[in-house]
């Protein structure tokens, strides 16, 4: 695994490019000015607000997740979810704290399973 | 100091334009009518990335003049093929710089067909450690007349109102297709200067304009077309020929000194 994860601006600032997709394009759809975008894309500017940045997840073709996580934020519905079951949830969180992604995809069909029974 | 770069003769500054536009039109299919994408052939085709940040903080040089207007309003980084245009361009915190912010992409575009060759090697582009490299041609409006972005000057003037694009305009506006006269209306009342009788004629009538009305009825209209400034258009008319402006002859002498 790479150790240093590409910032979010520079990350987004790629992928715009690799899609052709304009500095003022882009800009304009998720409602910013593209001097804001362009310091947001050149990290002088923290990510921008959660709903931007899930517009971008859109427009560039990624998982709004893990452009969040990228962003340093975590989704207001997961922060939700803990808050009504915060201890059996953080235990959960925990516990799975260093399984695989194999593992974790696994213990989510076994969780989608359980919910549907 | 402003690089030094050869003379090109502007006709060879206009066949450069024309055969970036007629690249472009081949490799997307399209004909351009009216106004150039500008920011489509330069992020798009030429594969440049655009980036707006505060250009005087950026050169670390303070600004000064009347109302503290920038002087620098563009930069292009060959080796990283980037163009950072002032954020008082941005057109769309300010749609009233539409025009020159679009003039001074095209302007950009012109250092990198024009001068590229000449800074490629410039040692003083070289990047060290890890600092980022200096821009390749900072563009101050205060050096507009040094060839280098004189040069620029008249290929964003090409690229973003190409020959024909603008005569086919023009003759649309003037099915007449006859060149434009400007006089200025107030006469020049000085012993050494004389105007001409007929400066002017619009349709089939003589007359007189000013700058000003010019630009409001001629100029703007074509300027909205092409998406760029009422000034530059009107530079424009006159390079090719369509607005012709009569300059104030010196009057000879003959009474001695």
């Amino acid at each position: 695994m790479n150790g240093v994860r590409e910032k979010f601006g520079a990350f987004i600032r790629r992928e715009r490019e690799s899609k052709e997709i304009g500095l003022r394009e882009m800009a304009k759809i998720i409602g910013v000015s593209p001097t804001y975008l362009s310091k947001v894309e050149r990290d002088e500017f923290p990510p921008p607000a959660e709903d931007k940045v899930r517009s971008i997840a859109g427009i560039i073709g990624c998982d709004a997740d893990d452009l969040l996580a990228r962003a340093g934020r975590v989704s207001t519905d997961i922060t939700d979810i803990i808050k009504r079951q915060p201890v059996e949830l953080a235990s959960l969180l925990r516990t799975a704290n260093g399984l695989t992604t194999d593992d974790i995809a696994r213990l989510t069909r076994q969780a989608q399973k359980a919910k549907d029974e | 100091m402003a690089k030094r770069v050869p003379y090109l003769h502007e006709e060879q500054i206009e066949r450069d334009a024309a055969a970036l536009l007629a690249d472009y039109e081949r490799a997307r299919g399209v004909t351009i009518l009216r106004a150039v994408p500008i920011e489509d052939i330069v992020e798009k085709y030429l594969k440049i990335g655009i980036e707006f940040d505060d250009m005087h903080r950026l050169s670390g040089v303070p600004r000064s003049g009347l109302g503290f207007e920038p002087d620098i309003l563009g930069a292009i980084y060959f080796n990283e093929r980037r163009i950072v245009i002032d954020e008082s361009l941005d057109p769309v915190e300010n749609p009233n710089k539409e025009g020159r912010y679009r003039f001074t992409l095209a302007h950009e575009v012109g250092h990198w067909w024009l001068h590229r060759p000449f800074f490629a090697k410039d040692p003083a582009q070289a990047s060290f450690f890890n600092e980022p490299a200096p821009a390749s041609v900072v563009c101050r409006s205060s050096q507009a007349k040094e060839p280098v972005e004189w040069q620029a000057d008249f290929y964003a003037s090409s690229l973003l109102m190409p020959r024909k694009v603008v005569m086919a305009s023009w003759d649309e506006m003037f099915p007449d297709r006859r060149p434009r006269v400007i006089a200025p209306a107030v006469p020049v009342d000085h012993p050494f200067v004389e105007l001409p009788r007929i400066e002017c004629r619009i349709g089939n009538f003589d007359c007189s304009e000013t700058d000003d009305n010019v630009l409001d009825r001629v100029a703007r209209p074509l300027a909205e077309q092409f998406l760029v400034s009422p000034i530059a258009m009107r530079i424009r008319l006159e390079k090719l020929g369509l607005l012709h402006r009569t300059v104030p002859h010196q009057r000879i002498i003959t009474g001695g000194a």
